[in-house]
């Protein structure tokens, strides 16, 4: 799967997961918050994936 | 019901008939699952003659063989290392718990899902938000944490699913340093101990002067676990502190807590003991007269025999714990919650195990580690609470006629002797004493070496 479809998927995980941690049931907030923040943690390494692979494209000084 | 949670609100309106079709549906189904996954479980129910498909009410489940630690130990030294209970492939096994080792037969091995891991933490965070913990709270964890013990992982990954803010410092720091700590973060709320060490951190307060009224104002709870008490030991705790206070009971077999006390806490109105009540939608509790199998009725004690619901990896169908309680009516929490109750402050054991400084320990295997050295003639072991409110446990031993001649040295290497062995087979530190043979008794029968002082220390402790 491409990376640019993979971000897409978990940043509408990441909205529906932060939704539910403020209006879903308050005994599974701490859940969700814990599942918004593995999802950010993927969307952020898959950000660096995206900056890495520009970084090695750039031709050498 | 007070909590705005609407998972727990339907299960407190459930009716018992309502909670116990909940209960069979999902036990049909773990034991479908089972029936398939586990050689261990299929073989048994096949030779009972009982099937999912055949289950037609909850009182089928009677029809099912119990299962002990024998026969835990027994499957996982045939198929090792898990045995064929395991329910999983042992490649989706996430984290692995096991007993303590301390009884001397030997540690039961539980193969854990991701998803249990999760369920795992889930078991701690139920009692725990009916207690009052919420997202943001500062919450004292007293435990030790990490290993290979459920009581390891559950709490840590409790206060995760919490969302709270958790100070892990249990077996971290002293009692002096925990409380340095917690003077940092006024706002404390939630306090998980070991009924032992609450009474120690209790009295580390006073000794210091510190006021937790004045210096945690915010604290809603202290929730404690794994001991016995007194009831006047409760409220005195309750009013040092000004919190609530908490009890739960769970085990590795129960992946956690299988039940905890309601908003009200242990005390009930009119100095009584309260009751924990159980999440049966999680777990089927039954309490059994250990000596015929059947169910006890509300007000007498019995054994605890456990069913997991939701459980996947290692999972405990009809499980006999050999842990004592007093089954309760289930108006007696007077919540209106059809949630199987047992009464808090007086869980015990079938046999003698006690639990030492979050260690189990048989007297069979101090036993085992003091007559180990032919020298020793008898003993006697005594647990108690200090003057700090710590727990110790004093052996006092007597040395055999032929050893009257030795010298000093001698007799303190014997005795440190004595001291690593049952170290190495408990796990616990005892202060090991020679005493003249004439000072410990003579045993014609059963030997009864063992007395447990601790809830006379707390009563104690608090009178200062």
């Amino acid at each position: 799967m491409e990376r640019s479809a993979q971000t897409e998927i978990l940043q509408r995980m990441l909205a529906d997961a932060r939704r539910l941690a403020e209006a879903g049931d308050p005994l599974l907030a701490g859940l969700y918050g814990a599942l918004a923040a593995r999802i950010a943690m993927m969307i952020s390494v898959l950000d660096e994936q995206a900056e890495t692979a520009g970084a090695a494209s750039q031709p050498q000084a | 019901m007070e909590t705005s949670s609407t998972i727990l609100q339907r299960m407190a309106g459930l009716s018992r008939p309502d909670m116990q079709a909940l209960q069979l549906g999902k036990l049909r189904r773990q034991m479908a699952r089972l029936e398939a996954a586990s050689p261990f479980y299929r073989e048994r129910w096949r030779k009972a003659g009982v099937s999912a498909d055949a289950l037609r009410s909850l009182d089928d489940l009677r029809r099912l063989p119990m299962i002990g630690k024998a026969d835990c130990l027994a499957d996982q030294n045939a198929h090792p290392p898990f045995g064929d209970r395991l329910g999983i492939p042992a490649s989706e096994v996430a984290l692995v718990c096991m007993t303590g080792g301390t009884s001397g037969q030997g540690q039961e091995i539980y193969g854990r899902s991701r998803r249990d891991l999760v369920q795992q933490g889930y078991f701690h965070l139920l009692p725990w938000y009916i207690a009052g913990l919420r997202p943001g709270d500062v919450a004292l964890n007293c435990v030790p944490s990490g290993g290979l013990t459920t009581g390891g992982w559950g709490p840590t990954e409790g206060l995760r699913a919490a969302g709270a803010l958790p100070l892990t410092v249990g077996g971290t720091m002293s009692t002096d340093a925990k409380i340095d700590l917690m003077c940092r973060f006024d706002s404390v709320a939630f306090i998980y101990a070991s009924t032992n060490y609450l009474h120690t951190l209790t009295e580390a307060l006073r000794r210091r002067g510190i006021d937790p009224r004045r210096q945690f104002p915010k604290l809603k709870a202290a929730f404690i676990a794994a001991e016995g008490y007194p009831v006047e030991w409760a409220e005195q705790i309750e009013d040092f502190w000004g919190a609530t206070l908490h009890e739960g009971y769970g085990s590795t077999q129960g992946a956690g807590f299988i039940c905890a006390t309601s908003e009200a806490g242990v005390v009930a109105p009119g100095h009584r003991r309260g009751v924990m009540q159980c999440f049966d939608w999680h777990v089927i509790v039954e309490i059994i007269d250990p000596e015929t199998g059947e169910a006890v009725k509300p007000g007498e004690f019995g054994e605890v025999v456990l069913t997991n619901l939701d459980i996947e990896g290692s999972a405990a169908i009809r499980f006999r714990t050999g842990d004592r309680v007093r089954l309760m009516p289930l108006e007696a929490a007077g919540n209106g919650r059809a949630w199987t109750g047992i009464e808090s402050g007086t869980i015990g054991r079938y046999d003698d195990m006690m639990k030492i400084r979050g260690n189990n320990v048989w007297p069979n295997a101090v036993d085992l580690a003091v007559f180990a050295h032919k020298e020793v003639a008898e003993y006697l072991g005594r647990v108690f609470v200090d003057d700090k409110a710590r727990t110790e446990v004093v052996v006092r031993l007597a040395l055999k006629p032929e050893c009257a001649a030795w010298d000093e040295s001698a007799r303190a290497a014997l005795l440190e002797q004595v001291r690593a062995a049952i170290k190495q087979r408990t796990n616990v530190h005892m202060i090991v004493e020679e005493v003249p043979r004439d000072a410990l008794p003579y045993f014609e029968n059963k030997a009864r070496r063992w007395t447990d002082e601790r809830p006379q220390g707390y009563r104690l402790g608090m009178d200062k």
